[in-house]
């Protein structure tokens, strides 16, 4: 019986790549997991680098020892890796998992190394195409992509958002249309005042929140106070965001945002930014343009355990999205998933992953975004409503027959 | 460029909006709104939710119009940002110099245990060299470049000369002055 191994170029905690794969796993070999899957003898997780609370379960890619033609390499590409070119003389079945890659042109203004690299990692995606069996992908954006770097058998398997590893919760309520179900426990209840209580998911997936070591922050001065209980307390309109602090995520545009509302409504505003920084120039130019906004350190309150990133999806009024490039939108879902309105900007993946649970605006302009958070900051029914669309997306993205069969049909030989 | 891309779906999406036979919510009144007043218009979730949310659009774009006075008084992050593409480099290299930080403060761990937070700077600032390293060999690729680009820009500028270019001689000017022209690198 062959084996099913997967790569990944690093495996470490909090990571949408490395959960993917965890849950890739998870889904084919635990106990209970669909007979149609027991064709293969569960692999191993292969990585370039290992993060040493996850030794256990990966190995290095160049530990693995002579394979066999019949066995199946499913390589997860988000990045540049010297697996990748491993891959082009193993014997072994390769399938790519393409999550997509940053353009380079986005970073290169903020770190030439790291977009040669990604530069690097595009060219590895043209090489592979060559021995790929078949690539596949979460969105058809990325899916594009992969046709656009000459494979020529490209189908769509989704993020496997429900096979994470975390705690499950309920499936949000919903007073008409189709009704599905997570099958879990956990709910959690919106916690603003303003919100309806539709019992809607804290379903948090881990993701790209930057190296683990660096989520040891010292919460004793964390504005939100170190339990998060000052995020209760007031009345602010609080704009969140998630995600690493990158250009193409354009995080100085929720500040701008969050500026334009405050001085345009009788309101506090505070922008939420969580997620770890990986380009320090541009985190540097945000953090002088937040201070000249007024908004000073605040905004960046860094990489944060899952209960907190919980807590801010709760205590959140809106999730903004200024982000230029996304694969798969995970925080997004998370967000409709936590009973937050969500609005962003329709670029790459977006429009695809929020699909009608949140909106989406053509236009990179903050104006926009203010009427629109202000319409619904006026409308509370229509404000709920959208919470209410939001919740149901989250469901149809954690469906897991559809991952289910679009690995069924990818392994089947 | 790219706004003038972005307007074009920004017209495009109007354009869908007013086609839609949906004719958005009135105005006040409980349950009137939104999905409500879509699921009465349409027959399916789907549509209804598509229905509000472009609503949600056009009446944010209608709003939108008031602020765009404040909006266009609003600081943007090219405001903050060095001009040129060197000015920008050294800005890069003073955020890896390894010497300028202590690189352990977030660690709670090395305040209690002695010796621990010694040996998590050696560890991190010898990885902070490894980076500011390579951040240097990158600067000095930049300025290769830089230096290259203002060579054949000079060689232009001479030809130009003889030719009577005020174009050339206008751009090789923006650059003296330290603005970002075109094609000379990464600086955009």
């Amino acid at each position: 019986m062959p084996y099913l191994h997967q790569a990944v170029a690093s495996f470490v905690p909090f990571d949408a790549v490395s959960e993917a794969a965890r849950a890739f796993k998870r889904m084919l070999w635990q106990p209970g997991a669909p007979h149609r899957f027991s064709g293969y003898r569960p692999g191993s997780i292969l990585a370039e680098g290992i993060h040493r609370s996850l030794r256990r379960e990966a190995i290095r890619f160049d530990e693995l020892g002579s394979g066999s033609a019949k066995d199946v390499i499913l390589y997860h590409c988000s990045t540049d890796s010297r697996i990748a070119d491993w891959l082009l003389l193993r014997p072994e079945r390769v399938v790519v998992y393409y999550h997509n890659l940053t353009p380079a042109h986005f970073l290169q203004p903020y770190d030439p190394r790291v977009a040669e690299r990604l530069r690097r990692a595009r060219r590895q995606l043209v090489q592979l195409a060559s021995v790929a069996e078949v690539a596949v992908a979460p969105s058809e954006f990325s899916m594009k992509d992969l046709r656009d770097a000459g494979y020529r058998k490209v189908s769509k398997l989704p993020y496997p958002l429900g096979f994470a590893s975390l705690p499950v919760a309920s499936p949000p309520s919903r007073t008409w249309g189709p009704s599905k179900s997570f099958g879990g426990e956990d709910t959690a209840v919106v916690g603003t005042s303003r919100r309806k209580k539709v019992g809607v998911v804290a379903r948090s997936m881990c993701h790209k929140l930057g190296p683990p070591l660096l989520r040891r922050t010292d919460r004793s001065q964390d504005p939100h106070g170190a339990d998060g209980s000052r995020l209760r307390r007031d009345d602010k309109l609080r704009l969140l965001f998630v995600g690493r602090i990158t250009p193409n995520k354009a995080q100085h545009q929720v500040l701008r945002l969050a500026r334009l509302l405050s001085q345009v409504a009788a309101r506090e505003v505070e922008p939420i930014l969580v997620g770890a920084t990986h380009l320090p120039l541009y985190e540097r130019y945000v953090r002088a343009l937040s201070d000249r906004l007024g908004f000073g350190p605040h905004p960046f309150v860094g990489p944060v355990s899952l209960d907190r990133l919980r807590l801010y999806y709760r205590t959140a009024d809106y999730f903004v999205s200024f982000s230029r490039h996304e694969g798969f939108f995970v925080p997004a879902v998370e967000a409709m998933a936590s009973g937050l309105p969500l609005v962003a900007l329709d670029r790459g993946a977006v429009g695809e992953t929020v699909g009608n649970g949140g909106v989406l605006v053509p236009e990179d302009d903050v104006a926009t975004f203010a009427g629109i958070v202000a319409e619904l900051e006026d409308s509370p029914d229509l404000r709920d409503s959208l919470v209410e669309a939001g919740a149901a997306r989250a469901c149809e993205l954690f469906d897991t027959r559809a991952v289910e069969q679009g690995l069924v049909s990818l392994l089947s030989p | 460029m790219e706004q003038a891309r972005e307007g074009e779906v920004t017209d495009e999406r109007d354009r869908i909006v007013s086609d839609d036979s949906y004719q958005g919510s009135p105005q006040g009144g409980e349950g009137s709104h939104g999905i409500d007043s879509a699921r009465a218009q349409f027959g399916s979730a789907e549509e209804g939710e598509r229905a509000m949310t472009r609503d949600i659009l056009a009446r944010g774009r209608q709003r939108a119009a008031s602020f765009a006075e404040v909006s266009r008084l609003l600081p943007e992050l090219a405001d903050v940002e060095p001009p040129t593409g060197l000015a920008r480099m050294r800005n890069f290299l003073e955020e890896l110099d390894p010497s300028r930080k202590r690189l352990t403060e977030n660690f709670p761990a090395a305040a209690r245990i002695p010796g621990l937070r010694r040996l998590y700077d050696l560890h991190a600032k010898s990885a902070a060299l490894v980076d500011f390293a390579g951040a240097v060999i990158s600067a000095f690729e930049e300025l290769a470049a830089e230096v290259e680009g203002l060579s054949r820009r000079i060689q232009l500028l001479e030809t130009g000369r003889q030719v009577d270019s005020s174009d050339e001689l206008s751009e090789s000017t923006n650059e003296a002055r330290g603005e970002a022209s075109p094609d000379t690198g990464p600086q955009n």
